[in-house]
């Protein structure tokens, strides 16, 4: 298992912000696109599977100081949820991006009539909340998840120190 | 069989019936014989003889799939079907009747999901593996009997316990379908849901091994079950 990560994240290509200065690493190919509002970055894949092209985006957003973690994924979580149809959470376990303690979850919703999953890595960092989320088609999910983990948890958000 | 019943929804093709006459439908479509009418025509499933487009669509996936599903959660017991023109279910509710519907397959691993009231479980990476035989499997989830662990396993034994005091339910879907040579046709998941957290029941020669696992895993599981294109020779 992880010679096959290893073998996959070094297929991975870094990409920095122009503007925020965070970093990702992303699966060549990718179309990339940097004025979605709101959405700091949107990768997504160039073919349709299932007739859905895999994604993955990447969101800051200035919290209330003194934010902390749990808080702002329970908050994130219950404004996330009555916007998206069906949406139904299967997993919340800790993980990390970077050096930042973060919170992995996982969920399923219905969109423009495809079922789709959506696994989404959120950090507190400075008082900014980022979130890195990758959506695909539901039943193509162990096909995609390993490249849309590794890229989402190579995230750096840009901090403080390092902008 | 009354037909109060019987309810047919002919805006999305859900059938709600008793399990006998759905049996009697689906045994219909699979001669090409004419639908049952009767008791059928006046829901609006059955008319003049032909299943309503919806409810034909339903029973053409299940009569003709390419990959037939089998779940099972306690004492109850459901079938699935998934084709190229969608998925169908035939699963039973609380007053005993079986409810057949249609879905995108594309919401077939959502459909799974709510089946099995898959949700956020407690991870306790702490947690042991647990060697039973299939017998003392059955025995300690019917009986909540921990005794099938020998106290010389201390770890083992309380994991069980823990397991056992907040069962919720075990699970186990199945899959089959026509396999060309590099294909096995068949994948099964089998699943302990409790509020200690998910285990897997992994078939280890005479014996089952439960593995401690996680939603995320379990879901992986769920949706690899059915087969590629290429299992099925779909693109041969």
């Amino acid at each position: 298992v992880t010679e096959g990560r290893d073998l996959l994240a070094q297929q991975l290509e870094r990409y920095v912000h122009p503007q925020l200065g965070f970093s990702i690493d992303l699966a060549p190919g990718l179309e990339l696109t940097e004025d979605v509002e709101g959405v700091a970055l949107v990768a997504r894949e160039g073919v349709d599977v299932d007739g859905f092209r895999a994604n993955l985006t990447v969101v800051v957003e200035r919290l209330d100081p003194g934010t902390g973690l749990e808080a702002y994924v329970d908050g994130s979580l219950a404004y996330q949820g009555p916007t998206l149809s069906e949406w139904r959470l299967l997993d919340r376990a800790p993980a990390a991006l970077g050096a930042s303690a973060a919170v992995r979850t996982l969920g399923l919703y219905v969109y423009d009539g495809l079922g789709l999953a959506l696994e989404q890595w959120r950090a507190v960092v400075d008082d900014h909340g980022w979130v890195v989320s990758a959506t695909c088609a539901a039943l193509t999910y162990p096909y995609t998840t390993d490249i849309l983990t590794l890229s989402a948890e190579s995230l750096r958000p840009a901090t403080r120190a390092s902008s | 069989v009354s037909v109060s019943e019987i309810e047919f929804d002919p805006a999305t093709g859900e059938l709600l019936a008793p399990a006998r006459v759905v049996e009697q439908l689906l045994a219909a479509a699979r001669a090409a014989a004419p639908m049952p009418a009767g008791e059928l025509t006046a829901s609006g499933a059955v008319e003049a003889g032909a299943a309503h487009p919806r409810l034909g669509l339903a029973l053409r996936i299940a009569t003709r799939p390419l990959v037939e599903l089998r779940l099972e959660r306690g004492e109850r017991s459901a079938a699935g079907w998934v084709a190229l023109g969608g998925s169908a279910l035939l699963v039973p509710v609380d007053d005993g009747r079986r409810r057949l519907l249609t879905l995108e397959t594309s919401h077939l691993a959502l459909a799974l999901v709510r089946l099995n009231d898959l949700g956020p479980r407690p991870v306790d990476e702490s947690r042991p593996v647990i060697a039973l035989t299939p017998a003392d499997l059955t025995r300690a989830v019917t009986a909540r009997d921990t005794s099938v662990v020998p106290q010389t396993q201390a770890d083992e034994r309380e994991a069980l316990g823990e397991l056992l005091a907040g069962l919720r339910a075990r699970w186990r879907v199945e899959t089959h379908w026509t396999p060309p040579d590099n294909s096995p046709g068949t994948r099964s998941l089998e699943v302990l849901d409790s509020d200690a957290g998910l285990w897997l029941v992994v078939p280890d020669g005479p014996s089952v091994d439960l593995w401690p696992t996680t939603p995320t895993i379990v879901f992986r599981l769920l949706c690899g079950l059915l087969p590629h294109d290429q299992e099925l020779g779909l693109f041969d």
